[in-house]
């Protein structure tokens, strides 16, 4: 898997359409818009359509023909979780349902003040955790890639309600890692994405859907360094209105002083959270929204 | 404490930490390329600054430093006037 290189679908003009389309015409007409805006991806957006294909064939073993059937409702998925998160930060959460499996633990973790990080992926839809987490009473701080924070924190600004999640931009120089640092030093919980890293990043190789691909030890080590525990969590998407949270119940990651001994200790937690992502993945196959090449020998 | 004192405490303290050679240390090595610090070095390397020279790493700091002279630099800087 190569290493991120900062760029997201969608761009503020998008996110414009969006709350627009929401704002004056609902939520079921900008689904219905979104048809024709996700054909328009399947045909042109062939860097994206390429590693989904692959995704669907080589990984999940699909036809060839639900594969490609498969790329399209891919897209649309993403389109209407991405419609979603703009209606929900725009204030519009009671217009959806949720069940939560493992709220607990993170209610635990904000109660008893341990801090945490929060280890996502980018399936279904996470962004809204943080602010479906709202009602945990406590800061969360968001790690997010640079590229796609500059754009859109700027325009979204003036739309988001929860002043309780604050965005820390994910940097190429790992200057992240002092605003991280500090919230972690300060027992605040960290959302932050399991499955990209930077260049020069730390990263393992493990067995994920069928074949190795590489995921970052960064979430991991500051869990071990900074004495908090982690957990795995995800958003999908069940239904139109209907999204259900998943979290595992926290762990606590040993420091070790012996670079072997920490790299097992690391190695160990990222098949862990690679065993559960592949897990919370089979279950909603579709909502895959890695549009680049992720395993090492794609 | 004087410049070559804060040099040598940064040389111990990173072949101690990151088990680097002594022959390594040289003022153009690049952190990333050269040195090969990771971004879980960095974490560390936060942390024991401010452990060792007592003050705050500030994030927009990090873009200047790209190799041992510029590291060097930075702490003299700082650890000078705290």
């Amino acid at each position: 898997m190569p290493s991120w290189k900062g760029q997201s679908r969608g761009n503020v003009l998008g996110y414009k359409i969006f709350v627009f389309t929401l704002k004056y015409l609902g939520l079921s007409f900008a689904y219905f818009i979104l048809r024709f805006v996700a054909f328009y991806f399947f045909i042109f957006a062939k860097s994206s359509t390429k590693p989904l294909y692959f995704y669907f064939k080589n990984i999940l073993h699909y036809s060839k023909t639900k594969s490609i059937l498969s790329i399209y409702k891919n897209f649309f998925v993403f389109g209407q979780v991405l419609l979603d998160k703009v209606a929900i930060l725009g204030g519009l959460k009671g217009k959806f349902s949720y069940n939560f499996d493992g709220e607990y633990h993170l209610r635990e973790m904000a109660k008893n003040k341990t801090g945490g990080i929060i280890v996502n992926a980018h399936i279904g839809n996470f962004e809204i955790a943080g602010q479906l987490l709202e009602r945990l009473q406590t800061k969360i701080n968001v790690l997010m890639l640079d590229a796609e924070h500059q754009q859109i924190k700027k325009y979204l600004s003036n739309v988001l309600v929860n002043k309780d999640v604050n965005i820390i931009p994910l940097q190429s120089d790992f200057s992240h890692i002092i605003p991280i640092s500090e919230a972690l030093v300060n027992k605040e919980l960290i959302a932050m994405a399991g499955d990209r890293f930077v260049d020069n990043s730390k990263v393992f190789s493990v067995d994920f859907m069928g074949k190795k691909a590489l995921f970052p030890a960064g979430p991991f080590y500051l869990a071990a360094r900074f004495g908090v525990p982690v957990t795995f969590a995800f958003a999908m998407k069940e239904s139109k209105k209907h999204y259900h949270f998943f979290a595992t119940k926290p762990m606590y990651i040993k420091k070790y002083t012996n670079p072997d001994e920490q790299d097992k200790e690391l190695k160990h937690f990222v098949e862990k959270y690679a065993h559960e992502f592949e897990r919370i993945l089979k279950k909603y196959p579709l909502q895959w929204f890695n549009y680049y090449p992720f395993w090492e020998d794609e | 404490m004087e410049n070559q004192e804060i040099i040598a405490k940064v040389n111990d303290l990173l072949i101690d930490e990151f088990e680097l050679e002594e022959e390594q240390l040289v003022p153009a090595a690049n952190l990333k390329e050269t040195l090969e610090i990771d971004s879980l070095d960095y974490v560390d390397l936060v942390v024991i600054i401010e452990r060792n020279f007592g003050f705050k790493v500030k994030g927009e700091d990090f873009a200047n430093i790209k190799t041992l002279h510029d590291f060097y630099e930075y702490i003299i800087k700082h650890a000078k006037s705290n």
